[in-house]
């Protein structure tokens, strides 16, 4: 009988994904036809009081209120400023301006919460720069594509927020784990690109704009907004005078602030900023309330229980079963957006992963890299949607490119799951602390 | 001459329907931008209870009710907005591995199911909000808030989703592109 409802739940799923039915309203059919066949009870109640529960709960708040700062941001000239500040320190690494695509974006993570966003506000000047002054293309696509994923794991980060939500775990703690995979993938990144123009110094050209300490110095001052918005947001979180969704608040009114500094305020960005926020903000929102139904369908069928018992059953060691989620979860990235294939699968791989032993923070901070991997594999990669729109290259072509930091990324997943202490050494510490 | 008058019949219908159509677009912008405006209200009222909390020391519970409410509110009532304009994601394999004839038709395949969802949860919404005016229940707060205002605000929003997803199927009958590609571009940012 299970068997069969999680047949039914799993086909109605793909058939609807597959036929093309928008993501947030597909997620709620599985649930409805497999409650309305296997179980009997007042369905309509279930949908409307588990959509209303979701939907209202405060730890949420701080979604709206991150999307809303970068959407202000992005109307800015913080690019600009970040490219002009972190350009001449660039210039005695191997790799030279290539590697303000990774700084940049570590930088800008810090205040986003998404990585598209990131990729779009660094990428606009970072990308059209590099281009012109005649920078290997490939690496210039590959590292932005790749440094632009760091959005969802420096916090803040939207999905940690719905993991957070969705598995009942602090996004405080979730926010800190995330910290040190962060700047290690950023780290990782950037020995690549030194690595790359050591062999082939031609990737980058010779450009002799040797400034003084004093102008480097001088120039830092660009820096000043992105610094101000770190300290508005991750101050004001770590300070522990402010709850992640505070902090959001917090970090709108900095993103106002630079944003009137910089000249750009006014009613127009307002408006834009605003009615694009909204937009993503319902299309998260919905697929939040479909995974929500999903996961609870689900649970009523007793499907997670029996797909569980059934790998139980295989006697896989934990490493063998998180190699195994690597590799599904690489191949539903192909055809899924990344935040959509996590919050659909949670209800299952989470109580299997926590009886494997694995801790819920560490499992949130490893789906967040596996959806990186997501966001930039073909056919189906915002990253890369993000680079085609600014570039107008194939999406191969950028797929192509990107392949190296992708396998950097495979290398952090698999380096977090034998050395579970890089995600979870920050969090227990500051546990510690208090 | 019957032939012209069945043109005309058929114009003037058509013209109604392009008038019902262009009637719910407005509807559908008016309730995105009042939705973007709850956003921005949400902003507000979170630094209001958090310049209250830690400088004035008093604590600002219906900042967090509310704001509550406006996110569930806005999620919805920006639904047919953000399906008018391109905003909600879907899985495009299929239909790009097909001929343009055949993703046509799973394109209306698609809308139409999307109709069904959203008329269920749009059904569910309503009966959810009926139910919470019948009883007259309040929230567990010291403000009471009659729950009844944000949940028909939500059923309204889930209610002009499946309406403009049946003007989606209606336009892709008609052979008229279903998206409004001129919004899109203009809001269409990561």
């Amino acid at each position: 009988m299970t068997v069969l409802a999680a047949g039914v739940v799993l086909g109605v799923l793909a058939l609807g994904l597959g036929l093309g039915v928008w993501v947030g309203l597909a997620l709620f059919a599985p649930g409805l036809v497999g409650l309305g066949i296997f179980r009997s009870m007042p369905i309509e109640k279930l949908l409307a009081q588990l959509t209303w529960n979701v939907t209202t709960t405060p730890e949420l708040i701080a979604l709206p209120l991150f999307i809303l700062m970068a959407e202000i941001l992005f109307h800015s000239r913080l690019s600009a400023s970040l490219f002009t500040g972190l350009a001449p320190w660039t210039t005695r690494l191997p790799g030279r301006l290539l590697h303000v695509n990774v700084l940049g974006c570590t930088m800008f993570a810090a205040i986003s919460g998404s990585s598209a966003a990131t990729t779009a506000t660094v990428g606009r000047i970072t990308l059209t720069e590099l281009l012109r002054r005649g920078y290997d293309r490939d690496l210039a696509m590959g590292s932005l594509a790749g440094a632009g994923t760091l959005g969802f794991l420096i916090p803040p980060s939207i999905i940690l927020i719905i993991y957070g939500v969705l598995s009942e775990t602090s996004i405080l703690k979730l926010f800190i784990a995330g910290v040190i995979p962060g700047l290690l993938l950023a780290f990782l990144y950037m020995t690549w690109l030194g690595f790359r123009a050591t062999v082939n110094p031609a990737v980058a050209p010779d450009e002799s704009e040797n400034m003084s300490l004093a102008d480097k110095l001088l120039g830092l001052r660009h820096l000043g907004p992105v610094v101000f918005l770190i300290l508005a947001v991750l101050g004001s979180m770590y300070g522990g005078f402010a709850s992640p969704s505070e902090a959001s608040a917090v970090g709108v009114l900095g993103a106002l602030i630079v944003s009137a500094a910089q000249g750009t305020l006014n009613r127009e960005t307002i408006r834009k900023a605003s009615l694009g926020a909204v937009r993503t903000v319902s299309m998260i929102g919905l697929i939040v309330a479909g995974a929500y139904f999903l996961s609870i369908a689900m649970g009523f069928l007793g499907v997670p229980r029996m797909i569980a018992r059934e790998i139980v059953a295989l006697e896989l060691s934990p490493i063998a079963l998180i190699v195994m989620l690597l590799v599904f979860y690489a191949i539903l990235g192909c055809v899924l957006e990344g935040m959509s294939s996590i919050v659909m699968t949670l209800p299952i791989t989470l109580p299997l992963v926590q009886a494997a032993g694995f801790d819920k923070i560490w499992f949130g901070v490893f789906l967040v890299v596996v959806v990186e991997m997501a966001q930039i594999t073909p056919p189906v990669g915002f990253n890369l949607f993000v680079i085609q729109g600014m570039t107008g290259e194939r999406i191969g072509r950028i797929a192509l490119a990107t392949l190296p930091f992708f396998l950097i990324m495979v290398g952090l997943a698999l380096l977090i799951t034998f050395v579970p202490e890089v995600v979870t050494f920050l969090p227990d510490t500051i546990r510690l602390g208090n | 001459m019957s032939g012209e008058r069945v043109a005309e019949a058929a114009s003037g219908a058509m013209s109604v329907l392009a008038r019902i159509l262009g009637g719910l677009d407005a509807i559908s912008r008016v309730c995105g931008y009042v939705a973007a405006v709850l956003v921005v209200g949400i902003a507000a009222l979170i630094l209001t209870e958090v310049f209250c909390r830690t400088v004035l020391n008093i604590s600002l519970s219906f900042a967090w009710e509310y704001s509550a409410y406006f996110l569930a509110v806005s999620i919805f009532l920006a639904a047919a907005f953000t399906l008018r304009t391109g905003g909600h994601v879907r899985v495009m394999l299929l239909s790009q591995s097909v001929s343009p004839r055949v993703a046509h038709r799973l394109d209306f395949g698609a809308t139409l199911g999307g109709v069904v969802i959203a008329g269920w949860l749009a059904w569910s919404l309503t009966a959810f909000a009926w139910q919470s005016w019948a009883t007259g229940s309040t929230s567990a707060t010291i403000d009471e808030t009659p729950l009844v205002i944000p949940q028909a605000a939500m059923a309204f929003g889930a209610t002009l989703l499946a309406l403009q997803l049946v003007a989606r199927a209606i336009r892709l009958l008609a052979g008229d592109p279903p998206e409004d590609e001129e919004a899109r571009r203009e809001f269409g940012v990561g």
